[in-house]
């Protein structure tokens, strides 16, 4: 284990006092959860916050709520008596959660769980919680395969392929975001990344002047899946007809529950890497390493469409 | 019906009103997610401020209604309280029913001071987690200065200090729309929530300062009632009367957005009640603030207490915010009186 962060996990179970194999759990962070079911501790998971079961695995279903994030429900969290309470690193803030847990003798695991560059100690942390390290290297082995090959292909790319990301309606990323992180890993160029405002609305005449190589719609809809309609209604906007990405086809939609945010980031990477970079990929299928992924952690046969086209 | 030279009816209406909270403070502190019931509320709170009295009661129920609980809807009662005392001020001095710290820019100004706190993580006063409370406090006090000097400029009037307020209003939102653009999606949220209002921060060292400033601005305003009253009858009136109506004005303002700024920099925004408690109690007991100001306070009390309870109960454990419910409680009630009541209230 790495020194940092075997040091990191000392210092942060002392502070705490949260014991190894931690055995009643309420998660508020969402994308915690994803990793914990992927450890097989689901569970352990006793409580979770903001339930849309569209976008659950099968087996959390039947978990109760404890409120929403933003203000979660003590009461409901201390009725379930959990070891640990697991938050976002800055969300929600300390007054409503270790300040109103504090008498009830409740720890607060604070972590970040939705940036690319932080998934190996997230998950080893989270492993270690659970006591499921051997689980939680498997995970880490298989999101660190794909994340090297993605890093070593696209190391000698000279020309890089400029990419307007798209979330809500013209609603883009700048720099330091978790999306812009991302494009940086697959080796591709934010045309947005010198913005100051971290998701800024652009105007439909900047995409148009921008004309960039590739376009990357992530819809959050509520829904896991995307389809054809979302993709027909993109390239239909006014004057993207003569769009350099909508002519040579490199415009995709990427569903943002499934292999966009949390864990399975490393897909929606291999895509991305597999759209621009064809050449550079060719003997890789991210369909199937998703299905594999699927498989093998959350014993998932996945059917839906995640990508389109 | 007179006794002693008092009103008898309105003084019924008083103790009925001050029974019936007292009540639903205790009914408020049995519901939630962990089941209790009155007698278990009553002897917890026994228990709590007389050490000596003993009783069986489990340690859960104890810690959740003393640390959560109370101190939430003890704030309900004081916040709304506060709240409808500073709305019955502004009316009584603006003769207009539709001014409230909220149409002139108090609780805009608070806003903004928070949202600048949770955005750029900048204040005026505090550090931490005061920061927001410091900035929301400060930004509220300053929005009473802008509006005094604006309407200065022109001659102190009623129709001058509404102008001024609403410019502020809208200066200090324009600027929390644009501090919004910038945020990010967490602060973005932060920032919304925090407009919405919460009680969910209750604390019993925050109430005690809540409470203090109520107190303060009760006692004073209460000195005013009989200005209030001669000010209803228009400024030529009062001041034959001898009323100095500068000063009662000016100090009346600074009041009645020394308690909204004290509240709502704790709470976030919670609107509606200021607004439409005074009205409901001047149908009940007419336009003398002798009555009106207290009556008030009860009234601005029942109606948030009984919107938070529901919001954080209806759907539990997910809570709807406060300002959400106060207006679906505060609307069919003010629309009754308005269709039932036959004299004309606002005179």
């Amino acid at each position: 284990m790495n020194k940092k962060i075997l040091l990191g996990l000392i210092i942060f179970s002392l502070y705490t006092g949260i014991s190894y194999g931690a055995n009643r759990i309420v998660v508020l962070n969402a994308d915690a959860i994803k990793i914990l079911v992927a450890l097989g501790a689901t569970d352990r998971i006793v409580g979770m916050a903001d339930k849309k079961p569209k976008l659950l695995p099968s087996l959390l279903k039947d978990v109760p709520e404890v409120g929403s994030l933003g203000s979660p429900n003590i009461e409901a969290i201390v009725k379930l008596e959990p070891d640990v309470v697991i938050a976002y690193d800055s969300w929600p803030s300390q007054d409503f959660l270790e300040d109103k847990l504090l008498p009830f003798g409740i720890k607060v695991l604070r972590i970040a769980c939705y940036k690319i560059n932080s998934f190996t100690e997230d998950i080893k942390i989270l492993g270690n919680l659970v006591g499921k390290e051997k689980r939680a290297q498997e995970f880490i082995e298989f999101f660190q395969k794909y994340l090297g090959l993605i890093l070593e292909r696209t190391k000698g790319i000279k020309k890089k392929l400029k990419v307007y990301l798209e979330y809500q309606d013209y609603s883009t990323v700048s720099g330091g975001s978790g999306g812009d992180e991302l494009l940086k890993i697959v080796g591709l160029e934010n045309i947005a990344s010198e913005f100051k405002i971290p998701f800024p609305k652009v105007s439909p005449e900047w995409v148009l002047a921008k004309n960039p190589d590739v376009i990357i719609k992530v819809p959050r809809l509520g829904v896991k899946e995307v389809n054809e309609d979302i993709f027909k209604e993109l390239i239909n906007r006014p004057g993207w007809k003569e769009l350099k990405a909508v002519k040579e086809g490199k415009v995709h939609l990427v569903s943002y529950y499934e292999i966009w945010a949390g864990p399975k980031a490393i897909i929606g990477a291999l895509y991305l890497a597999k759209w621009c970079y064809p050449d550079a990929f060719l003997d890789i299928n991210p369909e199937a390493i998703h299905k594999e992924l699927a498989k093998k952690f959350y014993h998932e046969d996945l059917k839906g469409v995640y990508v389109w086209p | 019906m007179y006794m002693f030279g008092l009103n008898v009816k309105k003084i019924i209406f008083m103790v009925i009103a001050a029974i019936l909270l007292i009540f639903l403070a205790i009914w408020a502190t049995a519901q939630g997610v962990v089941s209790l019931s009155l007698r278990d509320v009553f002897n917890i709170i026994l228990s709590k401020i007389f050490p000596f009295v003993k009783f069986e009661i489990p340690r859960l129920p104890q810690i959740i209604v003393w640390n959560l609980r109370l101190p939430r809807v003890l704030l309900a009662i004081i916040a709304g309280a506060g709240l409808a005392l500073a709305g019955t001020v502004m009316q009584a001095i603006m003769r207009n029913p539709l001014v409230s710290p909220f149409t002139i820019g108090t609780s805009s100004a608070a806003g903004f001071g928070a949202s600048v706190a949770i955005v750029l993580g900048v204040g005026i006063a505090g550090t931490g987690k005061y920061l927001i409370i410091g900035n929301a406090f400060f930004f509220a006090m300053l929005s009473v200065l802008l509006v005094y000097g604006i309407a200065r400029i022109r001659g102190v009037s009623a129709e001058t200090l509404i102008l001024a307020g609403i410019v502020v209003m809208y200066f200090f939102s324009a600027l929390t729309s644009l501090l919004q653009y910038l945020a990010t999606k967490e602060q973005l949220k932060g920032v919304v929530h925090w407009l919405f209002g919460n009680l969910a921060l209750a604390r019993w060292e925050n109430l005690s300062i809540i409470f203090m400033m109520f107190l303060l601005s009760f006692l004073l305003t209460m000195k005013y009632a009989w200005d209030f009253n001669a000010l209803a009858a228009g400024d030529e009136v009062a001041i034959s009367l001898g009323v100095n109506i500068r000063q009662v004005r000016l100090i009346s303002l600074v009041l009645a957005t020394l308690i909204t700024a004290t509240i709502v920099c704790f709470t976030g925004i919670i609107g509606f009640v200021c607004l439409v408690a005074p009205h409901i109690t001047r149908m009940l007991v007419g336009n003398d603030h002798r009555f009106l100001l207290p009556g008030s306070c009860l009234v601005g009390a029942i109606l948030l207490l009984v919107a938070d309870t529901i919001g954080r109960t209806i759907i539990q454990p997910v809570e709807i915010p406060i300002g959400i419910i106060t207006s679906f409680i505060g609307v069919p009630m003010f629309l009754y009186l308005l269709l039932t009541k036959k004299k004309k209230y606002w005179q």
